[in-house]
């Protein structure tokens, strides 16, 4: 089963389109996969949209000289479509963050920070194939 | 309700759209964050939370739109 990665060439990122669903909530929305990142991170969007709660602190995460605390949530779960049109669900525990402070630039600037398809996934057994040159980008279980 | 495979149909359509005109949604919507749905552009704000109220005036469903963020043209993500 090929789940099909879509290569950004302005950003120079991986997407992969996904559902992110959380109990009675479901929200269209994609990953960047990072594989320099040994969590999924949820953004800070995504994490408003899906009204996830922000109750149980996890570490401190530095980005680009910034300090943002990171809280953890376990009930998600997010599904892709395959090459063959069929659906894959993972369930993942999920980080989300949060700026210390109510600055608004650093709210913004939090708004921009994608979602992270970290090294947590790949540890789930799914095998990343990246041909970059050919466009043939998929992970594989 | 759209099911959950038709969603990421058009997510994917979507997606692939955003990557083929990024350039073009860059310089026009820098620095925003914007809805996209059925390949077009339905909402765009500088953060999350005047989106989704523009996005609620507008009668449009925050939970089918795919959301993105524009970094200016001269800027480049590292993660």
């Amino acid at each position: 089963m090929r789940i099909k990665i879509f290569f950004d060439q302005k950003s120079k990122v991986l997407r992969i389109p996904a559902l992110f669903k959380i109990p009675h909530k479901r929200i269209k929305s994609d990953f960047v996969l990072d594989t320099g990142s040994p969590h999924t991170f949820l953004n800070y969007t995504d994490a408003i949209r899906l009204t996830v709660p922000h109750t149980l602190k996890d570490k401190q995460i530095r980005i680009g000289g910034r300090k943002y605390q990171s809280y953890l949530f376990s009930k998600f779960e997010f599904t892709f479509k395959t090459e063959d049109d069929e659906l894959v669900t993972e369930s993942i525990p999920i980080r989300v963050l949060k700026p210390h402070g109510l600055n608004i630039d650093e709210i913004e600037e939090l708004d921009n920070f994608p979602n992270l398809l970290g090294l947590d996934f790949l540890e789930k057994g799914y095998k990343l194939y990246c041909d970059l040159k050919n466009k043939e980008i998929y992970l594989e279980k | 309700m759209v099911s959950d495979l038709e969603l990421l149909r058009s997510s994917e359509r979507d997606l692939v759209w955003f990557n083929e005109n990024s350039q073009i949604l860059r310089d026009k919507f820098a620095e925003q964050i914007v809805a996209i749905k059925d390949k077009s552009i339905v909402g765009n704000a500088r953060n999350i939370k005047i989106l989704l109220k523009i996005l609620k005036e507008k009668g449009v469903d925050e939970s089918e739109v795919l959301i993105e963020s524009l970094a200016p043209s001269n800027e480049i993500i590292i993660l």
